[in-house]
């Protein structure tokens, strides 16, 4: 007798290759699958919980570091895996950061190395307090005898930058002056004002765009086509460090000593676009992810800060007990990684995401993560996942740094409101945010285009 | 610190003394660093101030000092920054901006200076500062250039800023579109360009490119000379014409006369008409596209009432008896034929007028009628046909009825009534004239029927006879009169499978819905439901209405009546209680002792269950429950000691728990509900608290999480565009910055 019994084939459910991922079949029933907003709480809850879990942000050092503080760094804009430092003691040094080991090493001036760049070559150039700049042929193995070419400049420069995709780079001392890397003077001086300037920086999109920082609060735009300063906009405090959108052609992120970082509009430097706060003492560095929706700075309260482009607050901070004050930071080109050079010498490899890993994924792990990620992001209002991603253990000196500066706001801001109320009504307008540092721009406009 | 000051302040770009100490000093006090600045400043400016002038600027600035002190004393005012600007004035160089910023103040000039230094100590010092002045009077020139050249640079610049940002604006559609797209897939310019595509230089280069190919193309083909004449001479001949049109048109228009234009408006509607129906039957193609004009028109005729001899037209026609002529009179006619047209349009879209009856129907229009509006819908039209069906088949189920006498009378009798009651407005179905006289016996023994029945059947009867206001007998006689009684026949006809549910007894409104009611089990499911609603707000309706009545107990009517008639004659037993409730609600104008029984039965059943009494002590003990209240968490024995030199203890054991006020409650106002005033701790895990920032509402938020993501829920191409992340890096490539596709 033969027995019926309920089977199927294999062939439905079983993949004809062995490289093929098995299907799983579903049933969308939405009886068998009660109870979806809770279950994917949940779920957002614990993939909250386990991104708090792997959060390793730190990868780890670049060699042994340096002697002394490392105060600049450069990232070579074409390779991945190239950067270079400079210190205090007029050493630099170029690392490999894939093995994070150091490829050459060479004093390069006298005195502190102020500034990094990168030719449109590969080929590094730096800036110190000994009025040189200095080309070197990175291909080559030994740099002790002397570099490619030198630039001899009339005081101590203070920063460098290169064009994009000319032969043409950009330093700040006493004066904003544009060189020929083919030529020993510089071309054009396109200075306004300040007697010292601090930072200088190219625009990557729109190539001849330069900003420049003074030592007088002030930041000025300048144009290498009309080789003049076009626009200047003074500040209550000093800006440290500039840099442009790389997608956002007209926009730039400027660190000042306030503590803050402004995203200013070039076009119109009455106002800042947003103020990223945060940070408890002065910004000393930042810089845009290739991506142009992050930023990434460096303090001198040891603390490194990640800021998304369209929010105020960071996103994340990133600590050690030995990092010092930290003077320099640079996303990597493939926006995975971020470097940090500080007061004590080491520069510092970080992810750019706490809890990502860059390993290869298989499809089902990769779906699984957009599928948390997506999860969070709806969730993330929620008190308890809310409270879960923002926890951060601080050092104690930064919490109570923040802490009293808190208070100390709060007293200025009661101050104010009581001066605010006892005075004639409208004669204490309450201040904008994004415009109280702003104390004048040079040329105002005529009319709005826009 | 205005705009000028900021100028001031940095413009040395030649190597001219920042002699006074401008912003850094005023706003000295906002910044720790601004001192060093200001000390940076001056330094210079004493560096090269030279050694022989030394002497002179000392003694000058006692000179200055005590000389503001009397200009101080008298209305001449200066401002604190051009005091101290002023010793630069002996620099030769030095052409400070008093010019420029305020041409029209009075300066401070050495004869005032001289008026005021009385004293021999000035004396040699004044000689020296004449002499400066001569130098100065001598470079003034140089003066004058200067300052057009800072004009000039500060006017460039202006001019440079300007391009610049026009430069970079070029980037905002870019940045824009990157802004608001759902996915960047970085890097951004391999992945089809996506960032620059827009540009529109680019676009319109490419555009350019295409219509040279083409003036090329054309140029590169030729034409033989027999072509070129034909087509010269066609295009004169155009020519010729459309300007002889012109001419014409020139001409007409200048003409007054109305008739002129009565009559060609009319020649031109008639050519118009002509032509429509020609191409209506010649192509059938173009019907959709003029079928929107067509409704226009004929929505526009609605509006106008034209067609209708209560215009003003009409009535001054008729009132001035221009009807006698034969043109109006035409006219007239026309008019009115329309209105019937449209009328006969109007009641064919409610009535389903079948073919035969309708004399002189218009097939086109009948057509048109019927594929519109919900009638057109392909269910309905299939309901529509089932229903055909069935009333044929019931028609021949009459028939065979008439011709074998078989069948169950009782459930025509009942059944007839009821339909016959119910069906108000009468309707005329196919067949009717077939299935007259089968309806008229039926209701013939509907009559015979009555008085055989048991009480409750009479006693529905006569309820419901009473209730449609309109008498059975007399419906018969009007029915027989119509001589049209199909719909009733086929109602009837329907009866042995149909429900006629609680509609049929509810008096006031048969009347008005009678038409949809005969529902029966084959009928469509949204009929159903249709009917459904009715029903519900119909008693919402009444149960306003009948505010008087009350209703002693909720029963579902439907059941009941629908037992009677399916119970056939057995139900006169069973049902009785039934139909007394039916009676209780229907009643208010008929009180029955069965009724008054009724409630007493009601009444008694329910005895002890005070229900309201017990909504309210429970609302009331809730209410101060929730209340403040004042505990006493007294100790018994506590401070009750005795002994030497005890102090009375103050007794205040009385703790007070804020609670929430009961005139505060939500439902305070509210007689008949309870509302929880405790805060529900276990969802407060679950709720934000506040809206969130991009969403501007609670709903706003809350239908963002409404659709879960998981793949239990959707389809795994919706699970894939859920969780696509917003920005996409290619892992392991660089991120090469937006390059501009014009040049630069």
């Amino acid at each position: 007798m033969k027995v019926k019994t309920l089977s199927r084939s294999s062939d439905v459910y079983l993949p004809a290759r062995n490289s093929e991922v098995s299907r799983l079949p579903r049933n969308l029933d939405p009886e068998l699958h009660p109870f979806e907003r809770a279950r994917e709480y949940t779920r957002a809850l614990n993939a909250t919980k386990l991104e708090r879990l792997f959060a390793a942000p730190f990868v780890g050092q670049l060699g042994n570091g340096h002697i002394d503080g490392v105060y600049c760094l450069a990232k070579n804009t074409r390779q991945l895996n190239l950067a270079a430092s400079g210190s205090g003691d007029g050493v630099i040094k170029y690392w490999d950061l894939s093995s994070r080991d150091e490829i050459a090493s060479f004093t390069a001036h006298r005195g502190i190395v102020k500034g990094l760049a990168v030719t449109v070559e590969g080929n590094l150039l730096s800036c110190g307090m000994d009025n040189t700049v200095k080309l070197w042929d990175i291909t080559k193995k030994d740099q002790s005898d002397s570099p490619a070419k030198t630039f001899l400049g009339s005081s101590g420069f203070t920063g460098i930058d290169h064009h994009r995709s000319n032969p043409v780079f950009v330093t700040s001392s006493n004066a904003v002056q544009l060189w020929d890397e083919n030529r020993s003077k510089p071309t054009a001086n396109l200075s306004w004002g300040a007697d010292n300037v601090n930072t200088v920086k190219f625009n990557q999109t729109e190539q001849s765009i330069i900003a420049s920082a003074g030592s007088d609060r002030s930041i000025v735009i300048h144009d290498m086509r009309s080789n003049a300063p076009v626009q200047k906009l003074v500040t209550l405090m000093r800006t440290n460090a500039m840099c442009w959108n790389p997608i956002e052609a007209f926009n730039f992120a400027a660190a000042n000593e306030d503590h803050k970082i402004y995203l200013y509009d070039m076009r119109n430097l009455t106002r800042s676009l947003n103020v990223y706060k945060d940070h408890v003492s002065a910004v000393m560095d930042v810089d845009f992810s290739p991506t142009g929706q992050e930023l990434v700075t460096g303090s001198y309260d040891r603390t490194i800060r990640i800021y998304r482009v369209n929010e105020g607050h960071s996103r994340d901070i990133y600590h050690t007990k030995r990092m010092q004050r930290i003077f320099c930071v640079r996303f990597t080109m493939d926006t995975q990684y971020i470097m940090s050079g500080s007061d004590d010498g080491n520069v510092r490899l970080w992810r750019a995401n706490a809890a990502a890993r860059s390993n290869i994924k298989s499809a089902r792990e990769r779906s699984k993560l957009e599928y948390d990620a997506a999860l969070k992001e709806r969730y993330k209002n929620m008190p308890e996942i809310r409270r879960i991603s923002r926890h951060r253990h601080l050092p104690k000196p930064i919490k109570v740094a923040s802490e009293t500066k808190k208070i100390e706001l709060a007293s200025i801001k009661r101050k104010e409101d009581n001066m605010r109320r006892r005075s004639k009504k409208g004669t204490m307008p309450y201040p904008r945010e994004r415009e109280k540092q702003i104390i004048g721009v040079a040329i105002k406009q005529a009319e709005n285009k826009d | 610190m205005s705009e000028d000051d900021i100028e001031d302040d940095n413009d040395d770009d030649e190597n001219a003394t920042p002699s006074y100490t401008g912003a850094s000093d005023t706003e000295g006090s906002v910044h720790p660093t601004t001192t060093t600045f200001s000390d940076t400043e001056s330094l210079p400016s004493e560096s090269e101030v030279d050694d022989d002038d030394d002497d002179a600027m000392k003694t000058l600035q006692l000179a200055v000092e005590k000389a503001s002190q009397k200009i101080e004393e008298e209305p001449i005012k200066i401002k604190k920054r051009k005091k101290l600007g002023l010793p630069t004035h002996s620099a030769p160089t030095v052409d400070y901006d008093e010019d420029i910023v305020a041409p029209a103040k009075k300066k401070v000039t050495l004869d005032d200076i001289r008026a005021h230094t009385l004293s021999s100590f000035g004396a040699r010092s004044l000689d020296r500062l004449d002499e400066l002045e001569k130098r100065s009077k001598g470079k003034s020139e140089v003066v004058k250039s200067r300052l057009g050249r800072r004009l000039e640079a500060r006017i460039d610049r202006a001019a440079a800023y300007e391009i610049a940002k026009d430069e970079v604006g070029k980037w905002e559609d870019t940045v824009k579109r990157n802004r608001r797209a759902e996915h960047l897939e970085f890097p951004l310019q391999q992945s089809g360009g996506a960032a620059t595509a827009d540009i529109t230089g680019v676009v319109d280069v490419g555009g350019e490119l295409d219509g040279e190919n083409l003036v090329r193309g054309l140029e590169n083909r030729e034409f033989s000379l027999e072509e070129v004449v034909a087509r010269r001479n066609e295009m004169r001949r155009m020519r010729e014409l459309m300007f002889r049109e012109e001419m014409r048109a020139k001409r007409l228009k200048k003409i007054k006369s109305k008739t002129y234009r009565k009559i060609h408006k009319r020649e031109r509607e008639r050519a118009q008409e002509i032509a429509a129906q020609l191409e209506g039957e010649a192509d059938d193609a173009d019907a959709d596209e003029d079928d929107y004009e067509r409704l226009v028109k004929r929505a526009r005729e609605r509006m106008e009432l034209r067609h209708k001899n209560t215009s003003n037209w009409a009535r001054d026609v008729k009132r001035m008896n221009l009807h006698k002529t034969k043109g109006t009179r035409d006219e007239l006619e026309a008019m009115l034929q329309r209105g019937e047209d449209l009328t006969r349009k109007i009641e064919g879209d409610d009535d389903d007028i079948s073919d035969d009856e309708l004399p002189h129907g218009n097939d086109d229009e009948e057509v048109s009628e019927e594929a519109s509006g919900i009638m057109g819908m392909k269910f309905m039209r299939e309901a529509e046909e089932r229903q055909r069906k069935q009333n044929q088949e019931a028609i021949d189920e009459l028939r065979r009825m008439e011709g074998g006498g078989g069948g169950d009378e009782d459930i025509e009798v009942t059944d007839s009534v009821v339909n016959i009651i119910n069906q108000g407005r009468r309707r005329y179905a196919p067949g009717a004239q077939n299935s007259k006289e089968a309806a008229e016996e039926s209701v013939e023994q509907s009559v015979e029927a009555e008085d055989m029945a048991t009480p409750l059947e009479r006693k529905m009867a006569s309820i419901v006879v009473k209730d449609t206001g309109r008498p059975a007998l007399a419906a018969r006689t009007q029915r027989t009169k119509d001589g049209d009684p199909g719909k009733e026949a086929h109602s009837n006809s329907n009866s042995s499978k149909s429900n006629p549910w609680i509609q049929n007894v509810e008096p006031a409104s048969v009347a008005k819905n009678a038409s949809v009611l005969s529902l029966s089990k084959e009928s469509t499911r949204d009929a159903k439901a249709e009917a459904k609603l009715k029903r519900s707000r119909r008693k919402a309706k009444k149960a306003v209405q009948a505010g008087n009545t009350e209703v002693a107990i909720d029963v579902n009517q439907i059941l009941q009546v629908r037992d009677v008639h399916d119970d056939d004659g057995e139900a006169d037993s069973t049902n009785v209680a039934d139909s007394q409730v039916l009676m209780v609600y229907n009643g208010g104008r008929r009180a029955r002792p069965t009724e008054i029984q009724q409630r007493e039965l009601v009444k008694r059943a329910f005895a002890g269950d005070d229900v309201v009494r017990d909504f309210q002590e429970e609302k009331k003990r809730t209410v101060e429950g929730e209340a403040d209240k004042e505990v006493d968490v007294t100790l018994p024995g506590w401070g009750s000691w005795t002994g030497k030199g005890i102090r009375k203890l103050q007794k205040n054991f009385i703790v007070k728990v804020e609670g929430i006020n009961p005139k505060n409650r939500q439902d305070s106002k509210l007689k008949n509900v309870i509302i929880n005033e405790k805060a529900a701790k276990k969802s407060a895990k679950y709720t934000a608290g506040v809206v969130p920032f991009p969403y501007e509402t609670r709903e706003q938020y809350e239908r963002s999480l409404r659709i879960p993501i998981g793949k239990e829920w959707s389809t795994q191409s919706t699970v894939q565009r859920l969780t696509k992340p917003k920005v996409i890096v290619k892992p392991g490539v660089v991120v090469e910055p937006l390059s501009a596709p014009f040049p630069t």
